[in-house]
């Protein structure tokens, strides 16, 4: 399998595994999102072209103009009045009739094609990164991070109905939880549909003394050169 | 964290692979592994394929592919991957679990189709020059390959790769593989001496790097776009 891949670029397969990182990239073996897609894809990729518009309608893009700050590429969560003011931004809920009409088109055509799954490929257009504060009943509130239109972050606070998590995520669902919203589109048999994906972080973070955290606050308090 | 905003084409295919070097248990890298661990979900170690021997193994679910030898692992966004973050969270945590694991070199591979009516593969090749005059060493040649490869510039040890073919998937269009590559213990230190912290914590320090570094290379292969 590796020789394949590296047979223009070194005489052994030794001399190869110690040079690349790259096993498997090849695109005749395909690997990640990549696959053979039939020819009567082209005449799908219109009707993509033609569904943008409902993409914009059906995922909560709109929250984005509830006027939350735009806070820049940098230090987004510095400033408390920037936290202050996006606090008080007027907090919209997911339209759960939209989340509904998604849901209940995915599975009709699931089942239709008898697929126990009724996504077999998701393509990110868009990613929103947050965490959560608080967890109601029906909903749980969250800041997110999202990309601005000047090529920065902004961060805006949202309430998410909780029937967008996944069940085998449920137990993921807790104060200060990390999450990924994934906004893009789904082939679901033979359409491309607009979706999102609500993805709870499964992430194990580093863990660090507090004699490595103090040596690497004096580190770069040390490095800041202070002026007069 | 990375918020990202991606310019996708409506033909555009991307994969995005992580490939770390060194010395591996293969038999730990099972769906159920991950699962007892909390890395992945009951649903998302769904093995479509499952290929388990003493010293290889090999899964594919809809979210993850992992595969494992003696030297080296490779975890691959399956097609179901809601983002490539996914990935770089699996990596870092799997190593944590896994910390003595001895890690060499890893690699961030991103992969795209980009279609003819975004760039042609002709244009492409023309900025290298005429490939059947320039050199000319088999009749009627022509040129199916090109690799470049840039030193990096984030001090880190390593280099970057980009490898440019005519797609296969859409006609006229261009593939294009990037590898970044970072060598974390160079030379000929031992593996015992080696554990896996080091690398994932430049894997976490260069993702969004990385990721920047593809859409820059994307950018002037498709420029407008």
């Amino acid at each position: 399998m590796t020789t394949a891949v590296i047979e223009n670029r070194a005489t052994s397969v030794a001399a190869a595994h110690a040079a690349h990182s790259d096993w498997e990239t090849r695109q005749d073996r395909p690997t990640g999102n990549i696959h053979v897609l039939s020819a009567s894809y082209a005449a799908r990729a219109e009707a993509v072209r033609g569904r943008a518009a409902a993409l914009k309608a059906l995922h909560p893009e709109r929250i984005a103009e509830s006027g939350a700050t735009d806070v820049g590429p940098t230090a987004p969560f510095d400033s408390p009045k920037r936290r202050e003011e996006a606090l008080r931004a007027p907090r919209l809920a997911l339209s759960r009739a939209q989340l509904r009409q998604v849901h209940t088109q995915k599975m009709k055509r699931a089942r239709a094609l008898g697929l126990a799954s009724p996504r077999r490929r998701f393509q990110l257009l868009t990613q929103w990164d947050g965490w959560v504060r608080n967890v109601g009943d029906t909903s749980f509130e969250a800041e997110i991070l999202a990309p601005g239109r000047a090529g920065g972050f902004r961060r805006l606070d949202v309430q998410i109905p909780r029937t967008l998590v996944r069940k085998e995520d449920a137990h993921l669902l807790e104060e200060g939880a990390g999450f990924y919203y994934c906004i893009g589109r789904a082939w679901v048999g033979p359409d491309v549909i607009p979706d999102t994906v609500l993805w709870f972080r499964r992430y194990l973070a580093p863990v660090v003394d507090d004699a490595e955290l103090r040596a690497r606050a004096e580190a770069l308090v040390g490095g800041v050169g202070w002026t007069d | 964290m990375v918020a990202r905003a991606i310019a996708a084409h409506d033909l555009e295919e991307r994969g995005t692979t992580i490939v770390l070097v060194g010395g591996f248990n293969p038999q730990i890298f099972q769906p159920m592994w991950f699962e007892s661990h909390g890395l992945l979900s009951s649903s998302d170690v769904d093995a479509k394929s499952l290929i388990l021997t003493e010293g290889f193994v090999s899964f594919q679910t809809d979210i993850v592919g992992i595969t494992c030898a003696p030297d080296r692992c490779q975890f691959v966004a399956g097609p179901n991957a809601p983002s490539p973050d996914v990935l770089r969270d699996l990596v870092a945590s799997t190593f944590r679990l896994l910390p003595e694991t001895p890690v060499k070199e890893f690699g961030v591979n991103h992969t795209a189709h980009l279609p003819a009516s975004v760039q042609r593969w002709d244009f492409v090749m023309a900025r290298f020059g005429d490939p059947q005059t320039a050199f000319p060493l088999l009749e009627a040649q022509t040129l199916r390959t090109i690799e470049l490869r840039g030193e990096r510039t984030d001090g880190r040890n390593g280099h970057r790769t980009v490898q440019l073919q005519p797609s296969v998937i859409h006609e006229g269009g261009i593939w294009f593989a990037l590898n970044d590559h970072v060598t974390v213990h160079a030379g000929r230190t031992a593996p015992s001496s080696i554990g896996a912290a080091t690398a994932i914590e430049a894997l976490e320090g260069m993702w969004a790097s990385s990721d920047d570094l593809l859409n820059s290379v994307i950018a002037k292969l498709a420029p407008g776009t």
